[in-house]
């Protein structure tokens, strides 16, 4: 077919998504994505998994279009399934089989035919996401992280030019999260993975390309260094006496220190002013970045919103 | 293109879950169970029972795999496909599988064909297991030597897993997906799938066989009978309509994958709409199979009305035919015959027959050989002939015809119409439903499809008034594939062969009012005497039963000799040269057409043997055991021999061979025709069956068309076998199987309404046959108990002996008769013009002990007198009941004696042991039944000096005067009424509907009367027929269970005068109802007036007679008793009442 010679790209031109009898969840939106760990953040009900749905030619998108790898998402759905990898916001598997048995399935359905190449694939995907030991295992019976490495398998399989995971690390635990980070970092080398979450932390290094998604519009694309580059100016340390920080509707606050009996937090700006007593911070996380990003977001869009109603 | 690893895969997933799930196995244990258990039980049934009675061999398992292990495993599986398959997209959005799945390369239609397959494999493959189950536990049960248990017909097993199963499954599957496509919501989903299913039951069950094969997803009704002597696997139409099955259920799951809701890359209306084209194209196919069926019928109505059309039309007096028949099984029949026949009364230019239109004619010449011009449309052969014929002309000519006989040209007049039945009521697929077999490997040519050509059209098509049989001779030579043996009219005498047939020729020495022709590559056993070849034809796989018989060759051929000689001696010689039993599948239809529906089991020179009866029946079970016989009488021979015997003769289902074989004696040789043939003939049948095997039989082809009415039959069968073991009574199922269907009040009313020649004997067909075997067997009795055996004979003989080849009349008969004795007129009445019957009352019924005999042991006198009442002449004898410790009971029967109308007699006879009961048994009267006499008391110490009476003396014959007015419970002036109508549920009113034809005069009646005891009373007032009660002919009463007052038997009568009249009632004999409490009654009398007097009456301390129940001072006119249910007792019978004018105060 030759596209897995062809450095592989997606593209979505204007998209609009408008769910039956709701607002838009996708409100305009082109992005172009080439090879590497693109991060879609945005907080919940951006618009995030119905993007992904559409790129996955499992919804056809009201307006607009995509193309993944050179094809429409909705006139040629078979070739853009065989290129990708979808692991679901809610994933989980048949309840009465036998991991390797889903595996197996879904393999074969990805086009994995062949019987050794498919069992041997099997066994290798298993011991990737450390799941071989329970192979033998009803998925009814596995955790949920585990689930969730199923998950993450079955989307692997095939060995995908694209992979899309959707939130994938809900339900992990700590040492599951570096994991995985580093496994996206390893994949994202020579394939497409767009990874959507709302928890920054989860993007890691070897994301070097990010969107920001905020109801249903692209709000930010850059690299992480431009966002952090964006926030300068909105990230401060305030040092208060006693041990507890008054809330206060002027800032968010990203993180708290106590020490010597004072507390220092570090606080977003809401409105762009400098608190009282704040010293701004010349090297916010990425984390701070978004935060500030959404915030100062949000701010426009009251007062667009205030501006239309007036 | 479909990808098939896709497929597979998907259905394995969908597999390996349904393997997983509980409900599978419970579908699956609970399905086996109950066919496991259904086989059981048959396997018993057939195995203990089936040589007991031909008929209990219908029931064989090894034939019914399809209608046990198909309608409980298919019905029982169907139903748990629906939650198997209801679930296959619900259970991934519900276990979030959706998109995973919906996001890789496939298509719908894959996705629908696999999880098509994932769900059909899991339901289909236990078949597999289960009828190689079925085997191997047949064949383990059958080696081991057990009585039951044996492998299934093999084809049988094929059909149903591959044409039976297979598509059931997957059409079921089919819709459960479409369903829960189109609606979401399981629980509406598996409600509207049961109720689906339900509605195709439904139609199954009620609907006409015609309509209904159409409903049947499931195929039961489309596999016929299953046989071991054709080829065929399963009807055309039968394999047709599973093939439509099958791709409706592909064209399904097209529509499916069109409406299912993931995206794919796919047409949804291109998928749909092939999909709808193939469920069309499907839908197209069954609805030809419908089409087909009215088409049949269609065409059989016109045929009819063919022959009607033509049943003035003068007939040709068939003389001969000879020639030759040709048999390519299952290809191409070819007949080249010679046709002699003679002139009737008028001149003719046309001679007209009945010839199956299935045949074309090729060839039709004139005795010189110049063809001749002729119509052959509709199944009538119209032949003009070049000079105009005169009475009693002789004429030849030559026939040719080509083509296989159509099988729908046969029975074109029938009672019953195997298609048009409901399913529920269609037993008579037992019967058979071919009308002829021209199987590959197994040719029945029966007569019914006219095959040969019949002289002008069908019998009794328009009226009883055509009635007529022509009989000719026959010289036929008929051609069969090498290596298959024949049977047909008399003796098969080798004629050589040629390149493709084996000839073999039959040319019997008298005449046959029809000929049947069968072939197969039989086995064959025969032997001959006294010129005639008796020959058995079987299934080469069906000579179990010849070995386990075979130490009985010897009685056999005794039998039948003694039974040939005696014929002979008594002029009765049997008239053919041969005569064979011949063994066909169950799929031959075995009864005939017309509303008699009589049997076609027996025809000349061969008496059919079905397939279910002595070739499969389980005689090694009965005999595994010979210890068991060795302190018998007789031994095991004798066993054998009896069991064979009894095996015939409680045939119901046709095949009783003895009175079918002594067709031939008569029958086949001589008829009467007009009007009075059919009951005349019926008759002169008995008779011939009475002389040569001293036996009737019973066949209604109706009772398998009335739902469960032959199991009732079959179980009485295992019934009686018990009940004779155990109560020594001496009634064989035969004679209580002819009672209790002859003795129905639905025969009685119909036999009291118009005499036989008057009825419309298609009203309802099905009691006229009970009504005409009532009346018939009665006159044949009358006949046979006066003039014994072989006066009869030579009754029969004479009647052949003159009108061989002819018709005879009711005169003929009566000359005849009176040759030998006995005056029918004076015996029987007008039985054929008249519903007139005699009516038998006993006034006087006394025992006494007189001086004892020479050897001193006690001699009894025995005296009674009975009264006709009734202008109409009777025969009646006595019965008397003994028992004895440590002895079988007996019933023994004493003279025969007729009683001319309005006269009496008085009968002694001297017996040296005491009958504890004793019995008036009428052939046929008013009174019904054999009852039982009420005895004077008896002193058996007091030896009474007094003349010995013996034997029948005439006495005056008068009413006896009375005053009194009696109200019996069977007189016009006995009704019911309820105060508390109760309104019943829609239920019981259809039942209650169901069973109006079941009244006796408008009373529900019981039965047996033997178990009154035993079952509970009823809670409505229900008749009881008893000699212990009140009557006049008929000793019936009313009974009903304690209830609270409301349900009223209302006696009312007129008074002639105003005065003081005493009220009695009649309590009958107590033990008519045994361990049963007798209290107080209550009753309410209303006089003109209607004033209203309470009666209380003891009904414990009462005579079992007339009892006093109060004195009332009456005006003159109506006056009534209104007898409640209200008792403190269990009981309260409405028998009769009397009012007497008071004596005195
Ligand atoms: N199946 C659906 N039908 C209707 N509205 C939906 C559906 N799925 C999501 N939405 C709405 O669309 C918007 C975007 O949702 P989603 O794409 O799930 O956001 P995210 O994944 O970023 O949390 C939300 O307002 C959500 O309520
Ligand atoms: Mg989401």
């Amino acid at each position: 077919m030759g596209e897995r010679e062809r450095d592989i790209s997606i593209s979505i031109q204007k998209v609009r998504h408008v769910y039956k009898g709701g607002n838009p969840a996708i409100n305009g939106m082109s992005l172009d994505i080439h090879t590497g760990l693109f991060g879609m953040l945005g907080p919940n009900g951006a618009g995030k998994s119905t993007l992904m749905r559409i790129i996955c030619s499992l919804l056809v998108p009201t307006e607009g279009r995509v193309i993944v790898g050179g094809h429409d998402v909705v006139k040629e759905r078979r070739h853009v399934r065989r290129l990708l990898g979808y692991l679901p916001q809610d994933f989980n598997a048949w309840r009465l089989h036998r991991v390797e048995e889903v595996l197996g399935t879904l393999a074969t359905l990805s086009g994995l035919e062949n019987n050794s190449e498919r069992r041997a694939r099997v066994a290798e995907i298993l011991e990737l996401v450390g799941l071989l030991d329970v192979s033998h295992r009803k998925v009814k019976s596995l955790s949920g992280g585990m689930v969730r490495r199923l998950g993450v398998a079955q989307a692997l399989i095939h060995d995908p030019k694209i992979l899309i995971v959707d939130e994938p690390t809900v339900g992990l635990d700590p040492e599951e999260r570096i994991h995985f980070r580093q496994l996206m970092a390893k994949l994202g080398k020579d394939r497409i993975i767009i990874l959507s979450t709302h928890i920054v932390g989860d993007l890691g290094a070897g994301c070097h390309d990010l969107a920001l998604i905020d109801r249903g519009r692209l709000e930010f694309r850059g690299s992480p260094e431009k966002l952090i580059a964006h926030a300068k100016g909105f990230v401060f340390e305030i040092h208060m006496e006693g041990n507890r920080a008054e809330p206060s509707d002027q800032y968010e606050v990203v993180s708290q220190e106590q020490k010597l009996g004072r507390t220092i937090i570090r606080v977003v700006s809401r409105m762009g002013e400098i608190p009282d007593g704040a010293v701004p911070v010349d090297n916010p996380t990425l984390e701070e970045a978004y935060l500030a990003f959404m915030a100062s977001n949000s701010v426009k869009q009251a007062v667009k919103g205030g501006e239309v109603q007036s | 293109m479909m990808n098939i690893k896709s497929i597979l895969s998907i259905a394995r997933a969908e597999t390996l879950v349904i393997r997983r799930l509980a409900r599978y196995w419970l579908f699956l244990a609970i399905s086996f169970l109950f066919v496991f258990i259904a086989f059981i039980y048959y396997s018993a049934l057939h195995g203990l029972y089936s040589s007991h009675s031909a008929t209990v061999g219908l029931l064989s398992p090894r034939f019914l795999v399809t209608s046990i292990a198909g309608v409980l495993y298919l019905v029982i599986y169907s139903i748990g496909v629906i939650f198997l398959a209801f679930d296959v997209r619900a259970r991934d959005l519900r276990e979030r599988m959706h998109e995973v799945l919906d996001s890789r390369p496939y298509s719908n239609l894959e996705l629908v064909i696999g999880r098509f397959l994932g769900v059909l494999i899991p339901a289909w493959v236990p078949m597999l297991f289960l009828i190689v189950l079925i085997q191997l536990v047949g064949f383990l049960l059958k080696t081991s030597g057990m009585p039951i248990g044996e492998p299934a017909q093999i084809t049988s097993l094929l059909s149903f897993v591959f044409l039976i199963g297979l598509p059931s499954f997957a059409f079921i599957i089919s819709i459960v997906f479409l369903v829960t496509l189109l609606v979401r919501n399981r629980l509406v989903a598996s409600i509207t799938l049961l109720l689906l299913i339900a509605a195709s039951f439904g139609g199954m069950y009620f609907l006409p066989v015609y309509k209904a094969r159409v409903f049947d997803f499931l195929g039961l009704m489309q596999s016929g009978y299953p046989s071991d002597l054709t080829a065929s696997f399963m009807p055309l139409t039968g394999i047709i309509h599973r093939v439509a099955t099958l791709l409706a259920s592909l064209g399904i799951l097209g529509i499916c994958a069109a409406v299912h809701p993931r995206l794919d890359d796919g047409s949804r209306v291109k998928t749909g709409f092939i999909g709808a084209i193939v469920v069309a194209i499907a839908v197209v196919i069954t609805g030809g199979i419908l089409y087909g069926h009215m088409k049949e019928m269609k065409d059989q109505e016109r045929w009819l009305k063919t022959q009607m059309e033509y049943h003035k039309a003068p007939v040709p007096d068939i003389t001969k035919i000879s020639g030759r028949v040709e048999i390519s099984p299952g290809k191409e029949f070819i007949l080249d015959i010679k046709i002699a026949f003679r002139v009737p009364a008028n001149p003719i230019k046309t001679a007209l027959f009945t010839l199956n239109p299935g045949q074309r004619v090729v060839e039709l010449l004139d005795s010189s050989g110049k063809p001749l011009s002729y119509k052959h449309e509709e199944g009538i052969l119209d032949i003009t002939m070049p000079d105009t014929l005169t009475q009693g002309e002789e004429v030849v000519i030559g026939l040719k015809t080509e083509g296989v006989p159509d099988k729908h040209f046969a029975y074109l007049k029938s009672a019953v119409n195997p298609l048009k039945l409901k399913s529920k009521d269609s037993n008579t697929t037992l019967l058979g439903n071919e009308n002829y077999v021209f199987d590959r490997k197994f040719v029945a040519l029966m007569p019914a499809v006219r095959w040969l050509p019949l002289s002008g059209v069908e019998n009794s098509m328009e009226n009883q008034q055509n009635n007529r049989v022509d009989f000719f001779n026959v010289d036929l030579t008929v051609g069969v594939p090498k290596g298959w043996l024949v049977a047909g009219p008399g003796r098969r005498n080798k004629a050589g062969e040629d390149k493709r047939f084996d000839l073999y020729r039959f040319a019997p020495p008298s005449v046959v009012p029809e000929v049947a022709i069968l072939a197969s590559e039989y086995e064959s056993r025969s032997y001959e005497t006294d010129g005639i070849v008796m020959e058995l034809l079987v299934n080469k796989k069906h000579i179990k039963n010849l070995d386990v018989l075979s130490d009985t060759k010897e009685k056999v051929r005794e039998y039948i000799d003694t039974t040939l000689r005696e014929a002979k001696e008594a002029g009765l010689t049997y008239p053919y040269d041969g005569f064979s039993l011949v063994e066909v599948p169950t799929n031959l239809r075995t009864y005939g057409g017309g509303w008699r529906l009589d049997t076609v089991q027996t025809m000349p020179g061969i008496m059919l043997l079905k397939e279910l009866s002595l070739p499969t029946a389980r005689f090694d079970s009965a005999f595994r055991n010979p210890d068991k016989f060795k302190n018998q009488e007789g031994g095991i021979v004798k066993a054998k021999w009896d069991r064979l015997m009894s095996y015939f003769q409680q045939d119901f289902s046709g095949g009783n061979i003895f009175t079918g074989a002594a067709r031939n004696f008569f029958l086949f040789q001589t008829a009467a025709g007009g009007p009075e043939g059919m009951p005349v003939n019926f008759v002169m049948d008995t008779l011939s069956g009475l002389v040569l095997a001293d036996t009737k039989g019973y066949f209604s082809a109706h009772i398998f068309a009335e739902g469960n009415a032959v199991n009732q039959i079959i179980q009485n069968v295992i019934v009686s076998y018990f009940q004779l073991r155990n109560a020594g009574i001496q009634d064989t199922i035969l004679s209580s199987t002819i009672r209790t269907r002859t003795s129905r009040p639905v025969v009685w009313e119909k036999a009291l309404e118009s005499s036989l020649l008057d009825i419309d004997p298609w009203k309802e067909p099905a009691d006229m046959v009970d009504y005409l075997i009532l009346k018939g067997y009665a006159v044949a009795d009358s006949i046979y108990k006066t003039l014994g055996r072989e006066k009869t004979a030579a009754f029969l003989a004479s009647i052949r002996k003159n009108h061989t080849g002819g018709q005879f009349s009711v005169s003929d008969m009566k000359t005849a008769l009176n040759e030998q004795g006995y005056d029918m007129d004076a015996s029987l009445g007008d039985w054929l013009g008249s519903t007139g019957l005699a009516g038998f009352v006993v006034p006087e019924a006394k025992a006494y002990r007189v001086a004892d005999d020479a050897n001193g042991s006690p001699r009894y006198q025995l005296l009674f007198t009975v009264r006709n009442d009734e202008p109409v002449p009777g025969t009646f004898y006595f019965a008397y009941y003994y028992t004895a410790q440590n002895q079988r009971a007996e019933l023994i029967s004493g003279e025969t004696i007729h009683l001319a109308g309005r006269h009496a007699i008085q009968y002694g006879t001297i017996v040296s042991r005491m009958p504890t009961m004793f019995f008036l048994a009428p052939v046929l009267s008013y009174n019904r039944s054999t009852f039982e006499l009420k005895m004077a008391n008896f002193n058996p110490d007091k030896i009474v000096e007094a003349e010995i009476i013996e034997g029948v003396r005439d006495i005056p014959w008068e009413l006896p005067a009375s005053a009194s007015i009696v109200v019996d419970d069977l007189d016009e002036g006995f009704t019911i009424v309820n105060d508390k109508e109760e309104t019943k549920g829609l239920r019981v009113k259809a039942k209650a509907k169901d069973m109006s034809r079941d009244l006796d005069q408008g009373l529900p009646y019981t039965s047996y009367n033997v178990l009154v005891g035993g079952l509970g009373l009823p809670a409505e007032w229900t008749r009881i027929s008893n000699g212990m009660t009140y009557g006049k002919y008929r000793h019936t009463a009313a009974y009903i269970k304690r209830g609270e007052g409301t349900k009223k038997a209302v006696f009312s009568s007129e008074l002639p005068q105003s005065g003081t009249w005493d009220l009695e009632i009649y309590i009958p004999m107590r033990n008519v109802f045994p361990g049963k409490k007798w209290g107080r009654w209550h009753g309410v009398v209303i006089d003109r007036n209607g004033d209203r007097h309470q009666v209380e009456f003891d009904s414990k301390t009462g005579t079992e007679e007339w009892n006093l129940a109060g004195k009332y001072d009456f005006p003159q006119g109506k006056c009534t008793l209104e007898l409640s249910d209200l008792t403190d007792g269990d009981i309260v019978v409405a028998d009769a009442i009397r009012w007497t004018p008071s004596a005195g105060k």
